[in-house]
């Protein structure tokens, strides 16, 4: 059978653009083109996007550092990084911290070295982003509550600048905080789906997921607002106790468990998988688009 | 004017005499009779007569698109039926047609299809249809299939 006359590369596009994530993920190994079709247009929009999330090992803290950049190409690259850690008295901070940074820097800036010494870190409860071409300052920004290890809170920033965190308040109620600029809002967790329904009609292209961290950490529910995907309610029902992280791309969910490896659930093919950890130390992951793989 | 008849001509001259007003379902008909009135013959380069047949087909039946949803879901069924007819080196054919004549609705019709028929393929299959070079080393190709093994494995098809 004779090979069919080549298709413009934007019929190729029309079509990939319809195609299940499923299917993409396996023609990347069609050929190197289609490797990275398969990665770039793979979205809801025209713009080829291309995500990755990239946690970097941090020995310092506690927790270690997540990055991502994020999207348009005219943005160029932004990572977010953020690290927890405890002082003396055992009290838990919390900071954020934004860079912007060529693709390959990443690795670089999410270094614990190089985020102590660009950053002061201060002790009053402060909670300080760096965003991309943008300061965010928070003097007031309410200290979040960690007496729940299991209930660290998710980061989220859309393409308005917009910080989204999702955490416990003073009083343990989850809930959620919108920053832009030195404003920040707080969100009751029970407003959630008036919020997702804002959010879809003022952001079309918003990618949010949130985790709400129940009584006992051992329940989360997740919803997700996509622009095509409707919003999904997704109850994890985890078989393990304590569920670290919970990040997001691009339709992925990723959640990490500590000691235990970690989960992928996609939503869009509403599966689960679990990819065993073997190291005892929290290792990186890396997302590219499609391809969720792991890095250590 | 909707009772003016055009003739169509195909690269392989197979002629078609069509109603203008599906002719004018064919874009690059359209902005024809838009640049001067007085054509009533056009030929089409780059279709054969074959595939030409088919895009008219698809124009005739889309010629009135109404609004109601009888309607809608009525032209819906008739584009699956006529999909079905088609092997995936025909719609490649057809989705060609479509893109150098102008047929929007064709056009989105046909890249559907063409993804859902491919969308169980192996690499190797999509290599074959779309005449693709493999220019991946056995190395590379095994980890580009290693790193995305879940597409692979038929056992994680989504359950609902």
């Amino acid at each position: 059978m004779a090979p069919a006359e080549k298709l413009p590369s934007y019929l190729v596009g029309e079509i990939i653009y319809r195609l299940p994530t499923k299917s993409l993920a396996r023609f990347r190994a069609v050929s190197k083109t289609c490797n990275i079709c398969s990665a770039g247009i793979n979205d809801d929009d025209d713009d080829p996007r291309l995500e990755r999330l990239v946690m970097v090992e941090n020995h310092d803290f506690r927790f270690c550092g997540i990055g991502y950049d994020n999207s348009r190409p005219e943005m160029g690259y932004k990572v977010f990084g953020y690290d927890f850690y405890f002082d003396t008295s055992g009290q838990l901070y919390q900071n954020v911290a934004i860079y912007n940074c060529k693709s390959d820097a990443c690795k670089f800036i999410s270094n614990a070295p190089c985020f102590g010494a660009k950053h002061k870190i201060d002790g009053n409860h402060e909670a300080v982003a760096w965003m991309w071409f943008m300061t965010v300052s928070i003097p007031n920004l309410p200290r979040f509550q960690h007496k729940c290890l299991d209930s660290q809170p998710s980061y989220f920033i859309d393409n308005r600048k917009r910080l989204f965190v999702s955490t416990c308040d003073e009083t343990g109620h989850a809930c959620i905080y919108v920053v832009k600029g030195d404003l920040f809002k707080k969100i009751p967790i029970d407003s959630i789906v008036g919020l997702l329904e804002l959010l879809g009609s003022r952001a079309p292209s918003i990618h949010l997921t949130d985790q709400f961290p129940s009584l006992f950490g051992r329940h989360h529910q997740s919803r997700q607002r996509h622009m095509i995907i409707e919003v999904r309610d997704i109850t994890f029902d985890m078989p393990y106790p304590i569920l670290t992280s919970l990040v997001h791309c691009d339709g992925l969910l990723l959640s990490s468990i500590w000691k235990k490896g970690f989960v992928v659930w996609n939503p869009c093919l509403r599966q689960k998988r679990l990819i065993e950890n073997h190291e005892f130390r929290f290792c990186g992951l890396g997302y590219d688009n499609s391809r969720p793989r792991m890095g250590y | 004017m909707s009772s003016n008849k055009i003739v169509l001509t195909s690269s392989d001259g197979e002629s078609f005499e069509v109603e203008e007003v599906v002719a004018r379902k064919l874009q690059i008909v359209g902005h024809m009779l838009e640049d001067d009135c007085v054509i009533n013959e056009i030929p089409l380069q780059n279709v054969t007569g074959d595939i030409l047949s088919m895009v008219i087909e698809y124009c005739k039946t889309h010629v009135d698109e109404e609004e109601s949803e009888e309607a809608q879901t009525k032209l819906k069924t008739w584009d699956e039926e006529f999909m079905k007819k088609f092997d995936i080196k025909t719609l490649l054919q057809i989705i060609l047609a479509a893109n150098y004549l102008n047929v929007k609705g064709l056009l989105d019709l046909v890249s559907q299809t063409i993804a859902d028929t491919i969308k169980d393929y192996t690499p190797e299959q999509i290599r074959e249809v779309f005449g693709v070079e493999n220019d991946y080393t056995e190395e590379e190709e095994a980890e580009v299939r290693k790193e995305n093994a879940w597409a692979f494995d038929e056992a994680d098809t989504p359950k609902p």
